[in-house]
């Protein structure tokens, strides 16, 4: 459930919204560094930076966009995506690629775990492939074109319908 | 991008799957366009739901080193949050042997962000077993369960005649515990040894 009263703070830049963000939402930006980065400290630090680029930025986030605990994930998994394509070569994509969809010191949730699966499971086959490369391996579009030998062009309207699709289901679904 | 708004760049945007100077055009754009701002806003709560499947434990410096980044807030926040943690003391140190350092970071953070009831789990049938308690969301959104000892009990949420596999109690030191994000909604929790009922817990 949204906290407006927080969203509005946050957006307003006060210092104590800032605060109760990250104690609210900072094991949830936590692990969706952790999912890309595979590393405790440089999850952390990831979340740290996250919190102190939207400090000094101070407008990058209005309630109008949607829930804040979203944004900030996004934002938290984003910059790891970032680091991690800094610091990679193109042979490791590929063993990305090949790797499992999940880190070993993520929790499962098996009820939520569940339901991805199954809201993934009833997308059309190109696109469910196409947003679990996306979303649980972190590759871009044009990896993901290049892997399957698929024009980009139609790798990212999948991914596009896929994430909106996805959304019916689990986001929409629990309205 | 067409002229008027960002189409599928939004969901490329949100997937961290564009180029420096497309991602800052986007967000020129959606500085001023409500409907494509909402758009991302969208794809940003899918990329949530995606991540709700699972849940890491952040050490507890990392939680106190953030601690310090309100300064002027400060005192009011650590008077909330020593307030709000006395309160979870209380009732964790009435389990037997169960607070200790390594108690999992997600269920205590649960426990200070909402409100939440306790229910001890009574034995079912004549079962040699231990002490137990589930603790869990008022709003029901998360529940935790911790037993004494070492058995990894599979925990069902029971529904009228329906139930659901939770999950399995993880050994932590000399308890056993399963923390539940989003627990579905639940008369009682079960505690089972394979396919018997070993304890159960009426939930109000």
């Amino acid at each position: 459930m949204r906290d407006s009263a927080l969203e509005r703070a946050f957006a307003e830049r006060q210092s104590w919204a800032y605060e109760a963000a990250y104690r609210r939402f900072g094991a949830r930006m936590y692990t969706a560094a952790l999912r890309v980065l595979t590393d405790r400290g440089a999850a952390q630090d990831c979340v740290h930076e996250v919190m102190l680029h939207l400090w000094k930025r101070g407008d990058a986030y209005q309630p109008e966009r949607g829930a804040l605990e979203a944004f900030l994930v996004t934002c938290s998994r984003n910059r790891g995506l970032e680091r991690l394509r800094r610091s990679e070569r193109q042979s490791d994509v590929a063993r990305r690629a090949a790797t499992s969809d999940e880190s070993e010191e993520l929790m499962p949730d098996p009820i939520e775990r569940e339901r991805i699966a199954r809201a993934i499971g009833a997308l059309p086959p190109a696109q469910a492939q196409t947003i679990r490369f996306a979303y649980f391996k972190g590759m871009t579009h044009t990896e993901i074109a290049s892997a399957l030998g698929e024009p980009v062009g139609t790798v990212k309207s999948r991914l596009a319908a896929a994430l909106r699709s996805l959304r019916r289901t689990l986001v929409t679904a629990d309205v | 991008m067409s002229e008027q708004h960002i189409g599928e760049l939004a969901e490329l945007y949100v997937l961290g799957d564009l180029e420096p100077g497309e991602r800052a055009a986007v967000e020129v754009h959606i500085a001023s366009c409500m409907q494509c701002l909402r758009q991302v806003g969208e794809a940003e709560e899918t990329l949530l739901a995606l991540e709700r499947g699972s849940l890491a434990e952040p050490t507890p410096a990392f939680l106190d080193r953030q601690m310090r980044f309100a300064a002027p807030r400060r005192r009011y926040a650590a008077l909330a949050l020593a307030a709000a943690a006395g309160l979870v003391l209380g009732i964790l140190t009435m389990l037997p042997g169960y607070f200790r350092p390594q108690a999992p970071q997600a269920a205590l953070v649960a426990m200070i962000h909402s409100h939440f009831n306790h229910a001890q789990f009574a034995v079912v049938g004549s079962a040699n077993a231990p002490a137990a308690k589930v603790i869990y969301a008022r709003d029901r959104s998360w529940l935790f369960v911790v037993a004494d000892g070492s058995q990894r009990y599979a925990v069902y949420a029971i529904n009228g005649p329906a139930s659901t596999r939770l999950g399995d109690l993880r050994v932590q030191g000399a308890t056993s515990t399963l923390y539940v994000a989003h627990a579905p909604a639940a008369d009682a929790v079960e505690l089972r040894d394979g396919s018997t009922v070993v304890e159960r817990a009426a939930l109000r």
